[in-house]
């Protein structure tokens, strides 16, 4: 999941991380490529046996969106601030 | 062309790295978070005393939802195939030691987002650095002012197309591992922490693996196509498999690696697993 960006306006790329962690959040499960680590082949294995890893519990996947919903927050709120700094 | 100061990087890195421990703060709460870094961001007036997220946060509880499914599961070992949509952790009494597991717990996760924050800070600098150097040699090789305009622009471009990789394609994605994995980690751990409670010389422990579990979940915590079942005592402490490949990968509590999503359950004496590899009394 990329987004082309090479001529985004001020802000446009504060709004782009929000759509990006939404179109996650929104999906059945995870994007299998978030899966796809530095590390291991496990991490291949996994990302080609469980396409959508899900949680297998409410609260957990609960707390779970609700931590990338703030993370999403917080990187808009300081790319926002990064792009006025480099302005 | 881009020219950022030594003072305006430092700016940008520190932007970064703020946003970092205000997540932090708010996912595991403000005495998770060493209190010079809290104080610096109240004296400096990016976060107010109203915006101080007291424990456990907004994922600090997942060890006391752990603990009480634990002990849910030692009075009703069946109980493993439902759990709560909502769940309140202050509605659990921790014993002193489990309340430093969770706070341990906690602990951790915050270290592990402000890590994040200083390596998302190192890469926000490197990448507008590079971005500036190539600017630079650019705006040498191209005279004129229309030249210079239009290269003002394409680089512009691209150094928000490197921050904009930097951040979202390499730390969302940690940051969704952070969570994912420290989640299974400290509801495992209460689990088990429950279980240590009551448990006797009789009683085990197995792990469920998700259908679609990876190959090694399936190694370690399988045998036939059914749960292997533990001690709880054979089982290393989660962690213990931290920068450790698959291979040399020891037994552990889940998770036993990250975006593990196994789940440790009780086995009591007279029950083990039937056919289906559903746990059951024997």
């Amino acid at each position: 999941m990329r987004i082309t960006i090479e001529d985004a306006e001020p802000g446009e790329i504060a709004e782009s991380i929000t759509e990006i962690v939404s179109a996650l959040l929104e999906s059945d499960g995870v994007d299998a490529a978030v899966y796809l680590t530095d590390s291991e082949p496990m991490e291949k294995a996994l990302a080609e046996d469980s396409p959508a890893h899900d949680f297998q519990h409410q609260y957990l996947a609960d707390l779970h969106r609700a931590a990338l919903s703030r993370y999403a927050a917080a990187l808009a709120d300081a790319v926002s601030l990064v792009e006025d700094a480099l302005a | 062309m881009i020219r950022l100061r030594p003072e305006a990087l430092e700016k940008v890195r520190r932007l970064i790295r703020d946003a970092h421990i205000r997540v932090a703060i708010d996912l595991y709460g403000v005495d998770a978070v060493p209190s010079s870094l809290v104080e610096d961001l109240l004296r400096r007036r990016v976060i107010s005393k109203r915006d101080v997220v007291g424990p456990p946060g907004m994922l600090g509880g997942a060890y006391s939802y752990g603990v009480a499914h634990g002990r849910e599961l030692v009075k009703q070992p069946m109980a493993h195939a439902t759990r709560p949509r909502t769940f309140d952790p202050s509605s659990v009494s921790l014993d002193s030691w489990q309340q430093r597991a969770a706070d341990a717990a906690r602990e951790r996760g915050a270290s592990l987002i402000l890590g994040l924050g200083e390596a998302a800070a190192d890469g926000i600098a490197t990448a507008a650095m590079t971005a500036d150097e190539f600017d630079a040699r650019q705006q040498r090789a191209i005279a004129g002012a229309t030249a210079t305009a239009i290269e003002r622009r394409e680089g512009v471009g691209r150094l928000r197309s490197r921050l904009f990789d930097t951040i979202v394609q390499d730390r969302a994605r940690d940051l969704d591992r952070i969570a994912a994995t420290e989640l299974t980690g400290a509801t495992n751990a209460g689990i088990s922490d429950a279980i240590a409670e009551v448990a006797d010389e009789g009683d085990r422990v197995a792990v469920l693996v998700n259908p679609d579990a990876c190959k090694t979940c399936v190694r370690h915590y399988t045998s036939g196509g059914k749960p292997r079942i533990f001690k709880l005592a054979e089982l290393h402490p989660w962690g213990a498999n931290f920068k450790v490949k698959a291979a040399n990968m020891v037994t552990t509590v889940p998770p036993l690696h990250p975006w593990c999503h196994c789940t440790l359950i009780y086995v009591p004496a007279g029950f083990g697993f039937d056919d289906s590899g559903a746990l059951a009394r024997l």
